[in-house]
């Protein structure tokens, strides 16, 4: 094995499982190890190009791009989404403002917001990444992505109240899917 | 930072994957040692799965790649087409021998001595510039690319509400057959306008408030709760803050002492800007986003003022159709002043 080939299958092992999980959480099925394998194969051709410095989300960029031409993105939030939906009632501890607020009421919510809004809450809340990392997955300056944070939240925010009042949901036992796939 | 613990709090339990591992222990190793056996040039043929097909969608595709997000290879033809992508601007000698950081606290001086821009009542914030962005569309062996450049209007009150309005104007191509292909593709060919509008609050919520006239502060309000940047970080959040706000002297002299103060800023020479303004040109370098490329922002010498900014890629272009060096971002600054809010 070359020192190419070395610093690749060193990455690869160290990086595998994230890209994995980033992967298994914008789809389902077996296809999650297709997209992980496709992404990698990216990182090997482009191995020179990879900054040492943002590997993961450097790697998370490419998983990115792979799945928004597969229109498969959104599946694993549809099953999410009916799973909470089956679940007795679990709440999310929130000291916004000294309440708790119904896990279902914060699936519906986060289905209502937009598909760009979606994505960067998911890079924060499940790859818990740094705005400056996440900037690299989206290809933008960490100013930008600060504020799209910001804004995503706020309009998250923005449908949890009006969801937690119910004066947008005709049932609150069945989260609605304004996504496809 | 506040926006952070509590989109964590709000969605973390609900990550679909925390407990997920691959069902198949196996498959990794498998797909490592077929990887691994792949030819690494992007040649046709040796790939590990090539049933998919990629396209990189009109928009940000280039400014993606520049920030080191990545093109998708694909089986391609023989020989690359190469994007048609701006002029180089061509840089003179520099008006003296000063190093960067000397300059650029001169030009400070400069800054923070003229008058104030005057204010009617009634009026907010009002930029225009232009605004250029190589976009490129890659798929199935054939590459078509096309600059596009982008006509930006803002509005902005005290309270930090506006209004964008960004009219994308018609792609350039280098044929015809190009330009079908862009439109097969679902790029778009004909010149669109998109208004949004902001509440109090909303249109720069990263940056709130009065532009700091202090360096230090006005770095930390650059980094809008995001921990310190790379120096290039720094050249780039000052070009995007010129392009959305209003600054006054005392600000703009801010803004140079801050460029200034960055690590491997250089004078790249005398300009003539996009406008045709006469200019002086510091730059960083930096292959921090990815690819090599310089950052480049051009200054009024005789005012401070900031004109315009400029992304290049020196070295490479990675799987990005073009010619090096080549212009993949600028930004010209046209207007800055008070004006009325449209209704």
């Amino acid at each position: 094995m070359d020192v190419v080939e070395e610093r690749f299958t060193e990455l690869y092992r160290r990086h595998h499982d994230d890209v994995w999980r980033y992967v298994a959480r914008r789809v389902i099925g077996s296809d999650v190890s297709d997209v992980v394998a496709e992404v990698f194969l990216v990182a090997w051709r482009r191995l020179a190009d990879v900054p040492p410095a943002s590997v993961l989300p450097w790697l998370y960029g490419v998983a990115r791009l792979v799945l928004a031409n597969e229109a498969r993105g959104r599946q694993r939030w549809r099953e999410l989404t009916l799973r909470v939906a089956a679940e007795p009632g679990r709440s999310v501890e929130d000291d916004h403002a000294d309440e708790v607020i119904s896990q279902r009421d914060v699936v519906t919510a986060f289905a209502q917001v937009s598909d760009a809004d979606q994505e960067i809450l998911r890079l924060v809340a499940w790859e818990r990444l740094t705005p400056t990392e996440a900037a690299v997955v989206l290809g933008c300056t960490r100013a930008t992505f600060a504020m799209r944070l910001m804004r995503a939240r706020r309009r998250l925010r923005a449908r949890l109240d009006v969801t937690a009042d119910g004066t947008s949901q005709p049932s609150a036992e069945t989260p609605s899917m304004n996504v496809g796939g | 930072m506040k926006t952070l613990d509590d989109v964590r709090r709000l969605l973390g339990d609900l990550d679909p994957a925390r407990e997920l591992v691959p069902a198949d222990e196996r498959r990794p190793a498998a797909d490592l040692a077929r990887i691994l056996a792949t030819d690494r040039a992007p040649s046709a043929g040796r790939r590990v799965r090539p049933r998919r097909r990629f396209v990189l969608a009109a928009g940000a595709a280039a400014l993606a790649l520049a920030a080191g997000v990545v093109t998708l290879e694909t089986v391609r033809e023989p020989q690359p087409v190469w994007a048609v992508t701006p002029a180089m601007l061509t840089y003179g000698p520099a008006l003296t021998t000063e190093r960067a950081d000397v300059r650029l606290r001169r030009l400070a001086e400069v800054a923070v001595a003229q008058p104030a821009p005057p204010r009617p009542a009634g009026t907010v914030e009002h930029l225009e510039s232009a605004n250029w962005f190589l976009n490129s569309s890659i798929s199935g062996g054939r590459t078509t690319s096309a600059v596009v450049p982008q006509q930006w209007r803002s509005w902005r009150t005290d309270d930090d509400a506006g209004r964008m309005v960004r009219k994308e104007l018609p792609p350039v191509f280098r044929s015809d057959a190009d330009r079908k292909e862009w439109q097969r593709r679902g790029g778009r060919v004909d010149s669109s306008r998109e208004t949004t509008d902001y509440a109090a609050g909303e249109f720069t919520p990263g940056w709130p408030g009065a532009v700091p006239t202090d360096v230090a502060t006005l770095r930390g309000w650059l980094d809008a709760g995001s921990p310190p940047g790379e120096p290039v970080q720094y050249l780039e959040d000052v070009a995007q803050l010129a392009g959305v706000r209003l600054l006054n002297p005392a600000q703009r002299a801010t803004t140079l002492r801050l460029l200034a103060d960055l690590p491997g800023i250089t004078v790249t020479g005398t300009v003539t800007d996009r406008a045709g303004r006469a200019g002086e040109a510091y730059s960083i370098t930096s292959s921090v986003h990815g690819l090599p490329a310089q950052y480049t922002i051009i200054i009024d010498p005789d005012s401070g003022v900031l004109l315009g900014y400029e992304e290049v890629l020196t070295t490479t272009a990675g799987r990005l159709n073009v010619t090096i060096p080549a212009v993949i971002t600028y930004r010209t600054y046209l207007v800055a002043e008070y004006a009325p809010m449209p209704g």
